[in-house]
């Protein structure tokens, strides 16, 4: 399986008035070609921040610290500003959480897509061509007539799909989805898995998924990451993770997730909150809510380690 | 068991107006002729996706918007013809609890004084609302040091904790829940499904419980509604909606549901077609027909009315019995 | 109250700036009987018309009397003028804002059309038209300037109204038994306090000016009060031969509006990423 895209040792702060915040603090792992590749944690565990430091888009005042990003063989690191640009929308793409929010309200949709492809030299005749094709690529109704649309009269499902329409059309290798069903419901939202899904087999891109919820994870994806205070904790394919969580705090998500009645059983709590990025708790970011934690974990952080053929844990537990 | 709530053909237009003269255009039906109740000590969960009318309904039984049409009867009592000093007094047997923590809660306004002034508002005395505040404060897992901060200097979870003290501080009977842990992260959502079940029997609580989301709906609640484009499709005991659901509809929910199990990925799902359509101009008949796969003519001509077809399972369907949807309630959820 | 917001507050220069030239204002108003060496309609016939020199600071007038010690007196009507002015404008203002964001409907068709007309009309003009109407006091053009300037609260106030009376934490009230009166003074006024200091902290420049600009047409103040608009007209007949009657009272009202102005702005500055609500 080849890899298209390898973070190692990634690490990025945040330099803010209330202290230096380490948003992601040394994660690594590889996607590899046509894969679902799914971040999982809660808000601030730095998932998003990381598919913010590949796209080099790390808002002010966030720098990337340390690490390297190796896409197609290439550092993005080290590329310039313009290598960049040249990278972001035609070999890595990214769909944000809020469809409203990312289009432009005073243009057509059409015309938003049309101006990402004319961007590879395409004529403008053939390049509307394309976006008609592309809509109904995505699954919208009406193609023909919904490319002369503005944003606000369109529902939110269908500005998503005008989204990924607009992030597939230079033909990515990798797209980088951020939330992107979270403000959809249920039944668009299992619309919008089928879409995203279908497209990895038509297309052969890669997808990197990021969000916190569990339930679009195991339906999407190939492989996920388990982030925890801008450590991944846990990583493995969907059914090791699911069927075999190894990290607690994994375990414990999984079970705080609601998926019988409450005369089966209560969910389970887990006790404590989000620790503080600025001051993270020493050793094992997690140990203040384990409830296995022993001795070494306040003293020393544990590393990823192989416990399964693909399937690494940062746990004392297992000799990390 | 007595009925707490009874909803009885509760409409609520929204006129929408256009021009300068500000002529009546057209109605946004919002709530279209719906009845259902709520017995004493249940949840009751109502689902829907966004346009049902889950949201609208919340508001019309504490009287936040006055119904169109149709009567709510709150203990035997029709709120809807009470007068402002009537309905002052009922309001203290009723509370609520929004979506979003942060701006539930007055920014200008410290935990105490949030918590103070619905005490303050019903002539409790000083001492024992003293007494009160630091109860409650308990009871919702929240430290008196937090009493002097504001909405800002707290974490959503400890919001929404001061957001239901708030609603209960006053030990009404009855609590509307809007959307109480779709903010919230998956950690902190267990904690407060888990205190409103410890709060539901320490003050003797009937919740109504809204949400989109299905698998905590099925959690906290011991009936559930659906609901759809102002219409109520069908009502039923928590676990046999999950998998014995007679509306095309529901099963469309629950089966596009995601499942935490990634081996049922494959299942097979009821997928309507297209989006929901405008409130504006809801379809004739039954509103789901243009999306509905199983639709026939009389659906686009008659709306169904909601029938009791099993003991405690209503449905609003022309082809109730006729469809076997079993292949796709085959998920984690039976069994 | 946030004492961050001071803190904030001296790192921005307007501010600083501003706060300096305010307070020095401010205690002038306050200490006016110790810092002015003379009474401000006190005659010295034979020193009428003297340039500036050690024994008049700032020169005589055709009466006198020493300007700097006018000057001295007259920032107590500046400031007083000034804030009573600003009070009876936001008064106005914030209530007829309230009402018409509310409760919308006829009540905000009404109010925002009175604003609209008022706010379309030449400030100058229009508080000339009143003072017409109700005769040259002090009082009345004080009244005149109140009337021709409330129009930008009200817009503000109603504007911020409207949304917060969406938010949840109002409906939270409403179902809690809070009355009308009560979710207006208790939860949406104090939510809107952010831009209604900003507002007024700028408005009262603007007051002082309009009242010296009053004063000037020879409205408002009347001899021999120190009012600096009417020090300025009554140094204009004598600019060629004694232009310190007019130049000094001119700088202070430029110096005091500046002043003013730049504590406005600096405090908006502040605030502004603070307005969340």
């Amino acid at each position: 399986m080849k890899t298209l895209l390898s973070v190692k040792n990634l690490k990025v702060n945040f330099y803010t008035s209330a202290g230096t915040v380490k948003a992601v603090d040394g994660i690594s792992f590889e996607i590899a070609k046509k894969e679902i590749f799914a971040l999982v944690g809660e808000s601030g565990c730095g998932k998003s921040t990381t598919a913010l430091a590949i796209m080099r888009l790390i808002p002010y005042p966030g720098k990337i610290t340390e690490g390297s990003i190796v896409f197609e063989n290439k550092n993005l690191l080290n590329a310039s500003e313009d290598k960049m640009a040249k990278i972001r929308g035609k070999k890595i793409s990214m769909i944000f959480q809020n469809p409203l929010t990312s289009l432009n309200p005073v243009y057509r949709v059409g015309d938003q897509v049309a101006e990402a492809i004319v961007l590879d030299n395409i004529p403008k005749k053939a390049a509307w061509n394309k976006v008609i094709e592309l809509f109904k690529g995505v699954k919208i109704p009406d193609a023909e007539e919904r490319v002369y649309s503005y944003p606000h009269e369109l529902s939110g499902g269908m500005r998503q799909r005008v989204m990924i329409g607009m992030m597939i059309s230079r033909e990515p290798s990798l797209i980088i989805a951020d939330e992107p069903t979270t403000a959809l419901d249920v039944t668009i939202q299992a619309q919008i898995i089928k879409l995203l899904s279908e497209l990895r087999d038509t297309l052969e891109t890669s997808i990197l998924l990021i969000t916190h919820d569990f339930g679009v994870v195991a339906e999407l994806a190939d492989r996920i990451a388990v982030m925890y205070a801008g450590k991944i904790v846990e990583m493995g394919d969907v059914y090791q993770i699911f069927e075999n969580p190894l990290h607690p705090y994994t375990g414990m998500l999984i079970d705080a997730l609601p998926r019988i009645t409450k005369r089966e059983g209560r969910l389970k709590e887990i006790p404590g909150s989000v620790p503080n990025l600025v001051n993270p708790p020493l050793g094992c970011r997690f140990h203040p809510r384990c409830p296995l934690k022993k001795e070494i974990c306040n003293i020393k952080e544990p590393s990823l380690v192989e416990i399964e053929k693909g399937h690494f844990v940062a746990c004392h537990l297992y000799g990390g | 068991m007595r009925a707490v709530i009874q909803v009885k053909n509760l409409k609520k237009y929204f006129p929408i107006v256009k021009g300068i003269f500000k002529k009546r255009y057209s109605y946004i039906r919002a709530v279209d002729d719906v009845s259902f109740s709520i017995e004493m000590g249940e949840t009751f969960g109502l689902v829907g996706e966004s346009g049902s009318g889950k949201s609208t309904i919340a508001r019309l039984l504490l009287r936040l918007i006055e119904p169109t049409d149709g009567g709510i009867l709150f203990k035997g009592k029709d709120i809807t013809k009470l007068n402002k000093e009537e309905l002052r007094e009922v309001r203290k047997n009723m509370g609520i609890v929004f979506q979003d923590p942060a701006s539930s809660l007055n920014p200008r306004n410290t935990v105490y004084d949030t918590l103070l002034r619905p005490l303050k508002l019903h002539g409790i005395p000083k001492d024992e609302g003293e007494e009160r505040i630091h109860k409650i404060m308990k009871s919702v897992n929240l430290g008196e040091e937090l009493l002097g901060r504001y909405p800002h200097q707290l974490s959503g979870g400890q919001q929404q904790r001061v957001s239901i003290a708030r609603a209960i501080i006053l030990n009404p009977d009855f609590v509307v829940l809007d959307e109480p842990t779709s903010a919230l992260d998956v950690s902190v959502q267990a904690q407060i499904l888990n205190l409103l079940l410890d709060l539901q029997r320490e003050f003797r609580l009937t919740y109504l419980f809204i949400s989109h989301d299905l698998s905590v709906v099925r959690y906290i609640s011991d009936r559930i509604g659906v609901m759809y484009l102002g219409n109520l499709f069908e009502i039923a005991p928590t676990e046999k909606l999950y998998s014995h659901a007679f509306h095309p509809y529901t099963v469309g929910l629950v089966s596009s549901a995601p499942i935490l199990n990634p081996r049922l990925r494959s299942r097979k799902k009821l997928l309507l077609s297209g989006e929901p359509p405008s409130l504006i101009n809801p379809p004739s008949g039954c509103p789901l027909h243009p999306r509905c796969p199983f639709a026939k003519p009389i659906c686009k001509e008659k709306k169904p009315r909601l029938i009791e077809v099993e003991e405690d399972h209503f449905v609003a369907c022309h082809r109730t019995g006729e469809i076997d949807f079993s292949e796709f309630l085959r998920g984690e959820h039976v069994g | 109250m946030d004492w961050s917001i001071l803190r904030s507050g001296l790192r921005n220069i307007s501010f600083k700036l501003g706060g300096i030239i305010f307070l020095s204002v401010v205690l002038t108003a306050i200490f006016a009987p110790i810092i002015a060496p003379y009474s401000y309609d006190e005659m010295h016939i034979s020193d009428r018309l003297k340039p500036p020199s050690s024994k008049y600071l700032l020169g005589t007038d055709q009466y006198g009397r020493d300007i700097f010690s006018r000057i001295v007196y007259g920032s107590r009507i500046a400031l007083k003028v000034g804030i009573l002015v600003v009070i009876i404008e936001t008064a106005i203002g914030i209530s007829l804002g309230l009402l018409a964001g509310y409760y919308g409907g006829k009540a905000d068709k009404v109010i925002s059309f009175t604003t609209d007309v008022f706010w379309a009309m030449p400030p100058l003009v229009l508080a000339l038209a009143v003072v017409t109407l109700l005769g040259p006091g002090l009082m009345n053009v004080m009244i005149a300037i109140a009337v021709v300037s409330w129009a930008q609260f009200t817009r503000v106030v109603r504007a911020k109204s409207q949304s917060l009376k969406k938010m949840p934490f109002v409906e939270a009230g409403k179902a809690i038994g809070e009355s009308d009166i009560s979710i207006m003074l208790r939860y949406i006024l104090p939510n809107t306090m952010g831009a209604i200091i900003v507002l007024s902290t700028l408005a009262l420049p603007s007051a002082i000016l309009s009242t010296t600009a009053m004063g000037f047409l020879g409205l408002g103040a009347q001899p021999p009060a120190p009012d600096w608009g009417v020090m300025l007209s009554e140094g204009i007949s004598y600019i060629k031969t004694a232009p310190w009657i007019s130049i000094f009272p001119g700088l202070a009202i430029v110096y005091t509006v500046l002043g003013f102005n730049l504590l406005g702005e600096g405090l908006r500055d502040i605030l502004d990423p603070r307005l969340k609500v």
